[in-house]
């Protein structure tokens, strides 16, 4: 299953971060806060998909990415993928970054049912 | 000894300064085609323009941002982002370091063409310009009446810009394109259709036609839209409300075989970013790719000094300069200023189909716009583009009729001005012109 994680590039501090992958059920996946600049901790998802639905808070205040169809989006089943949040004037927008198709599930978890987070904070910081 | 040259662009050049390096800026994006000439030459809808701007129509026909010079404003950070994205730089909208050094590099001459269209096609259309629609079934959240209008508006979108045709058939009689709300899975027997995801996740999806001479197979060009979503007809929508004529809009034009598109502001972005009842260039490209575009062939034009004024006691100030009028309205009001449009029924023998209605004007501010454009057949009403709540300079703005059916009576269009609190030139509109094409 792939991991997921979240880098907040929008320049200013995100209070509330929560993705979802578009096609499944159920609530979004809290991944914030997000100090700016810094990534969220991984989850695992059954299946992502280049695209993802966003819901963040902050000072600029709230502002959502739903998306509107997965037309031509191909299922991603294994790797690992970090959508980079960014903000152009007051339009929230996401990037797929990454997407280092590893595949052989050594960063699965465990926990299958369903999203999981490994407990990741603000606190990466990768670039 | 050698000197090295002074760079031209240096870093730190951002949003709200002003100058000679911002004119720099601007004159760097207007040689490689992201900003609008200031005076471009050209050979159509050249006459004198006031109060449109000079250059305004040909930037509008182009699509390309029209900046204030040496300011560096919304228009110059756009055409500066549109220009790192397509040297794949991050689109900051400044000029950091990076895009300094690309600013100072030596470089082809020719403008960037191909930035302005980022579309992208499924290979697939269809073999008929003529193609017709069917409501399987509504929403509790609105009236059938609602949906129905909603449809006509999305499916007018994509006829005013192009020869095809659509018609509201039964659901019986096997439509090209048929309109259905459903939730969770919903899949017909033998049908690859994906389930729908609840509230909150994707809100629709459609399906392309086939690649001709492909036999068309019957969800080909389908629409579905998620009833677990709140659609809602009204702009703005309450929070969790979704616009239905944007979302169907966007799978209309799946159902037609466009894909996907990287600009911002289009239409076929993958993501809903709110109402948007008007398409992007970069649509209409991708439209046109298609099926071929459209040329005005029987435009029928009376000067805005034509306009009749519905509610006298909302008007502040109205003046008519030669071949255009100027009305302010008062501050937070609504009016209907009527276009009634000199037709040409039957031409040659041939009665005419109508096209699109055709409105030229300019708002003082954005806070005074165009919410609704209404398109009459004698005392008829053919189409209603609803909320369109279009604000500024307009050169030409484009209200299709998505049945194209014969005319009649003759031509009106009604349009409902909405006015905010600002100063009387915030809340004044030069209307220009209005028209109609016909097939």
């Amino acid at each position: 299953m792939p991991r997921v994680r979240v880098r907040n590039d929008t320049g200013a501090p995100l209070t509330h971060v929560a993705i979802r992958v578009p096609g499944t059920p159920g609530p979004g996946l809290q991944l914030g806060p997000l100090e700016s600049g810094t990534t969220s901790g991984w989850a695992t998802v059954p299946v992502a998909y280049a695209i993802v639905g966003v819901e963040v808070d902050g000072d600029a205040g709230p502002a959502t990415l739903q998306p509107f169809d997965l037309m031509d989006e191909p299922p991603i089943e294994h790797g690992e993928l970090t959508y980079c949040l960014r903000r152009e004037g007051a339009r929230l927008s996401v990037e797929l970054e990454s997407d280092a198709t590893t595949g052989d599930g050594a960063s699965d978890d465990g926990m299958s049912d369903g999203w999981t987070t490994d407990g990741g904070t603000s606190g990466d910081a990768e670039r | 000894m050698a000197t090295k040259a002074k760079e031209r662009f240096t870093a730190g050049l951002a949003p709200g300064a002003r100058g000679e390096d911002v004119t720099a800026l601007q004159d760097y994006l207007e040689h490689f085609g992201y900003l609008a000439a200031e005076d471009p030459e050209h050979d159509t809808f050249c006459g004198p323009s006031y109060p449109l701007g000079d250059g305004d129509d040909l930037a509008v026909l182009e699509d390309r941002p029209d900046a204030d010079a040496g300011s560096f404003d919304d228009a110059t950070a756009e055409a500066l982002r549109h220009l790192q994205a397509y040297a794949g730089l991050r689109p900051t909208g400044e000029v950091d370091e990076p895009t300094a050094q690309l600013l100072n590099s030596k470089r082809c001459g020719n403008a960037d063409q191909s930035e302005l269209a980022e579309f992208s096609t499924s290979g697939r259309k269809w073999a008929t310009n003529n193609l017709r629609y069917s409501l399987e079934n509504t929403t509790p959240n609105i009236t059938t009446g609602a949906v129905t209008m909603a449809m006509q508006q999305a499916f007018a979108m994509w006829s005013a810009h192009s020869p095809l045709r659509f018609t509201q058939v039964a659901a019986s009689a096997g439509a090209e394109i048929r309109i259905r709300f459903a939730t969770g899975a919903h899949a017909a027997t033998g049908t690859n259709d994906p389930a729908f995801d609840g509230p909150g996740g994707v809100l629709a999806h459609a399906f392309y036609p086939s690649v001709p001479p492909a036999p068309v197979t019957a969800i080909m060009g389908d629409a579905h839209f998620d009833d677990a979503e709140t659609w809602t007809v009204t702009v703005p929508p309450q929070a969790g409300h979704t616009d239905l004529v944007t979302v169907a809009a966007h799978e209309f034009g799946h159902s037609l075989g466009l894909g996907h598109s990287s600009v911002n502001g289009a239409l076929m972005q993958a993501f809903y970013g709110g109402p948007q009842r008007t398409l992007h260039a970069d649509d209409i490209s991708g439209l046109q790719h298609l099926y071929g575009g459209v040329t005005l062939r029987h435009a029928a034009w009376i000067h805005g000094t034509g306009v009749q004024v519905e509610v006298d006691d909302n008007v502040e100030s109205i003046r008519r300069y030669g071949f255009y009028t100027r009305i302010i309205g008062k501050p937070n009001t609504t009016n209907w200023y009527h276009f009634a449009i000199p037709t040409p029924v039957i031409v040659a023998g041939s009665r005419l189909n109508w096209h699109r209605a055709l409105l030229r004007f300019v708002t003082g501010s954005t806070s005074t716009v165009v919410r609704d454009v209404h398109v009459y057949d004698g005392s008829s009403r053919i189409i209603a583009h609803q909320a369109v709540n279009l604000g500024g300079s307009n050169a030409m703005a484009v209200f299709g009729v998505p049945h194209k059916p014969p005319v009649y009576w003759g031509a009106g269009i009604s349009i409902g001005v909405t006015t905010g609190a600002g100063t009387a030139s915030e809340r004044r509109i030069d209307l220009i012109s209005g028209g109609v094409d016909f097939t």
